[in-house]
């Protein structure tokens, strides 16, 4: 249990650099707030956009948040799915960035209206042939999704804050944490619930992003009417989400001191999803420059060469080192895949996928279609001042967030350290070969068989006096035939004797001809054939699945030809059982 | 059922600015000052746009009056988010600026850049202050406008023919673009009548429209240059 104070530690302790920190970045914030205000009153006129270049650095910052957004929400669903027991301590603190992250880059949206007090037109008259519609839908359905995925883990660990804590506080956390005990009933709907959000999830997730980049790849402007802008955007989205993930991961595990939650192989397994993050990215780049290029159809040409020579070439080359080249010399290199050169990374790619939304969007709305004169955008200080902001408040709202909740799951760390090693067993078990019982192991080898002709009052004293409840039949060969049990035995004599309604019976209606049959005098003739049989390396399991659908009482076991080797009986599974 | 359209004779027009004047005057567009001219930020819902060919010596610039094309299948309606632009029943694309949150994804999405967007609140210097169009509303900051055709003529023409008890003829409805041309270079009427002027001109080899491979089937055509 003490082990588990530093994680609680955020919530109970807060210390002078906390105030000092978060009082900066409550000044961005309002200096931030102070701009926007200045924009309300006098109009989008205060930016830098113009005509052709109307959207800019709002709508860069839109779909670059959105884009983190993923990082939390997909990454630890997909994570959880697949049963990555690392994915426990790591979960909380994506998740939060993308419940944040989603809210910053919707107010981007409303920032980058003109009218922002008609917002609510969108939901009067929303007309659903536009894309930016289609944002609002699949955007509000993340949030609301993601911020229940956020919630439901959340709630043990808010009960053990409601037991912790005192004053006004533990109200909050009472009311929080929904009256939860830990009751087996509670656990199972926690868990069902959990489940099916993490599975509901990832689609919602991948539709944001797709449906984001149908915003300009919905339009013909050059460079943007473009197929593989749905998945570009996810893969990138995706990507700057982990490296998101990393950074985040790395501050807070230097201030909370977290060093034994946040470990190097986090970093290491996160590392390695970034570097193939990184080359989807640039196959998807280069599929799509390469496609432009070869078509060469001027208006195409005229943005294609606005990035790669012209203005915007600067942001372009820029985008290609900070997203693939610089990452992969840190991410390659085992000596620099330490947790300092994965943050280097990241911070990289952070700003490649920012350079990379805005080498999107502006260069094709610079690049008109009729020859007008080119646009020309320099934002101004109201805009990088929202964009400041915009980080500012981010960080505000996750550094109180570690300071009401804690960012590490406790509940499902203590779970892992618990039943986490047993659990991997099993799952080990089930896939790995030499990890599974066999048949072979357990069966008895020595069974005692007969051959056909042996006749039935024999095979009742093998039964008696060796105490056990049935014989395989065998060929001269050794194959199996059938088998003989007790009840076979017994059937035989209650057949002998019929009553005297079946006798009448009889005379009416001469019996089934196998009724007559199994009346016989030796084995050939009583024995139940063909007999269940299992092959020497059928797993213990699958044994028990047969024992359950056929409610028998023995298998008997073959090798590959078929040749009896032993029998294994339903005590021999508990007896494995028990081994294990 | 009226499509109201326009010809625009590139070999009499002499470029000489007449309609974009003619249309600032009549839409109530502010003139802009020097500063937001430089910011490319003047709005021009007729602007003439110069097309260069060719190599010096043997350069060649043809310049081009250039007001919304109306597109039969505009790009710009369909990604509007609140239904603040749509086309009417007789081919006009109108904006509602009532209901328009300033998205400005129609002026992204048009092909032809004809949207323009009030970055802020529209000025004009005090003594042009008294003579606004009281036919056409004055759009407040934050929202995008466009040329209309001058719709607001033709819903005055139409009033003007029910109260005199006719049907519309030809030259009824007018834009101030097309009235004003000096040259006569600029025809208006409706499509759909196969005798109108501009039906006619649009049958001569010279017609072609702007961007014409987009599929959004302008509904302003030009003559080329003859020779």
């Amino acid at each position: 249990m003490e082990r588990e104070d530093i994680l609680f530690r955020p919530m109970e302790k807060t210390g002078r650099r906390f105030y000092i920190s978060a009082a900066i970045l409550g000044i961005v914030v309002l200096w931030a707030f102070y701009a926007y205000i200045s924009q309300l009153r006098s109009g989008l006129g205060v930016t830098g956009l113009n005509r052709p270049v109307f959207w800019g650095f709002y709508i860069t910052n839109f779909v670059f948040f959105i884009g983190i957004s993923h990082a939390g929400t997909l990454i630890s669903a997909i994570l959880r799915i697949t049963n990555a027991e690392w994915r426990k301590s790591i979960t909380r603190s994506a998740e939060v960035i993308t419940v944040l992250v989603l809210g910053i880059g919707g107010m981007n949206i409303l920032m980058d209206l003109g009218r922002p007090d008609r917002v609510l037109n969108i939901v009067k008259y929303g007309r659903f042939h536009s894309p930016l519609v289609w944002d609002l839908v699949s955007i509000t359905t993340y949030l609301t999704a993601s911020t229940l995925y956020l919630y439901l883990p959340l709630i043990p660990d808010i009960a053990l804050l409601r037991d912790r804590m005192n004053g006004p506080r533990r109200f909050i956390y009472n009311v929080l944490s929904l009256g939860w005990r830990g009751t087996d009933g509670q656990q199972r709907i926690l868990q069902r619930a959990i489940a099916i959000m993490a599975i509901l999830v990832i689609p919602i997730a991948v539709s944001v992003h797709t449906v984001v980049s149908y915003v300009f790849a919905m339009t013909t402007q050059p460079m943007w009417h473009s197929a593989i802008f749905g998945p570009y955007f996810v893969v990138g989205a995706i990507f700057s989400g982990i490296a998101a993930i990393i950074i985040i991961m790395a501050i807070i595990r230097r201030v909370y001191h977290l060093e034994e939650y946040l470990r190097p192989v986090h970093f290491k397994n996160l590392g390695i999803l970034l570097f193939v993050m990184a080359c989807l990215w640039l196959y998807f780049t280069l599929n799509e420059y390469l496609t432009t290029f070869y078509g060469a159809e001027p208006v195409h040409m005229k943005v294609f060469y606005s990035k790669f020579t012209g203005r915007y070439a600067p942001f372009f080359w820029l985008m290609v080192m900070t997203c693939f080249v610089i990452p992969s010399i840190f991410l390659v290199n085992k000596r620099t895949r330490t947790i300092s050169g994965m943050v280097a990374a990241s911070i990289s790619i952070t700003a490649g996928m920012w350079l990379e939304r805005f080498v999107i969007v502006v260069p094709s709305l610079a690049n008109p279609r009729l020859p007008y004169e080119r646009g020309t955008y320099f934002p101004t200080w109201v805009e990088w001042s929202l964009m400041a902001g915009c980080f500012a408040l981010f960080t505000l709202l996750y550094m109180a967030f570690t300071k009401l909740f804690p960012i590490v799951s406790i509940w499902e760390v203590r779970e892992s350290r618990e039943r986490g090693i047993k659990e991997i067993k099993e799952r080990v078990r089930e896939y790995l070969p030499g990890m599974e019982v066999l048949a072979r192991d357990i069966m008895t080898r020595d069974v005692i068989a007969v051959t056909p002709e042996t006749s039935v009052s024999e095979i009742g004293r093998l039964l008696a006096s060796h105490r056990i409840s049935g014989v395989p039949v065998v060929d001269k060969y050794n194959r199996v035939l059938g088998v003989v049990s007790e009840s076979d035995v017994i059937f035989r004599e209650i057949r002998h004797e019929l009553t005297l309604v079946e006798r009448l019976g009889n005379i009416i209606l001469p019996e089934p001809r196998s009724e007559i049959e199994r009346q016989g005098n030796t084995a050939g003739e009583i024995m139940t054939s063909p007999a269940v049989t299992a092959e020497e390396l059928t797993p213990i399991t699958e044994l028990m699945e047969i024992f359950r659908e056929r409610k028998i009482k023995r298998i008997i076991i073959v090798d590959k030809e078929g040749r009896l080797s032993g029998i294994v009986s339903r005590i021999d599974i508990v007896e494995a059982i028990e081994r294990i | 059922m009226s499509k109201w359209g326009m010809v625009i004779d590139l070999d009499k027009c002499t470029a000489c600015q007449a309609c974009v004047v003619a249309c600032k005057a009549e839409n109530n567009i502010p003139p802009g000052s020097p500063d937001e001219t430089e910011r490319q930020r003047v709005i021009q819902w007729m602007e003439i746009i110069p097309f260069t060919s060719g190599q010096y010596p043997d350069v060649r610039m043809r310049l081009l009056p250039r007001p919304c094309m109306h597109c039969e299948n505009p790009p710009c309606t369909k990604v509007c988010p609140v239904r603040a632009t749509m086309m009417g029943p007789e081919g006009i694309v109108a904006q509602v600026y009532a209901r328009c949150i300033g998205c400005r994804y129609c002026t992204a999405a048009c092909p032809y850049t004809v949207r323009y967007f009030n970055w802020h609140k529209p000025e004009w210097p005090a003594e042009m202050r008294n003579h606004l169009n009281p036919d056409v509303s004055v759009r407040p900051a934050g929202v995008v406008e466009k040329c209309t055709f001058c719709s607001h003529r033709l819903q005055k023409a139409r009033e003007k023919a029910r109260a005199e008890g006719r049907q519309m003829r030809e030259g009824d409805y007018t834009p101030a673009c097309v009235q004003t041309c000096p040259s006569g270079a600029m025809f208006f009427g409706d499509m759909e009548d196969p005798h109108s002027t501009v039906s006619e001109l649009i049958k001569s080899p010279r017609a072609f429209r702007l961007l014409e491979e987009l599929g959004t089937e302008p509904k302003v055509y030009y003559l080329s240059e003859g020779q």
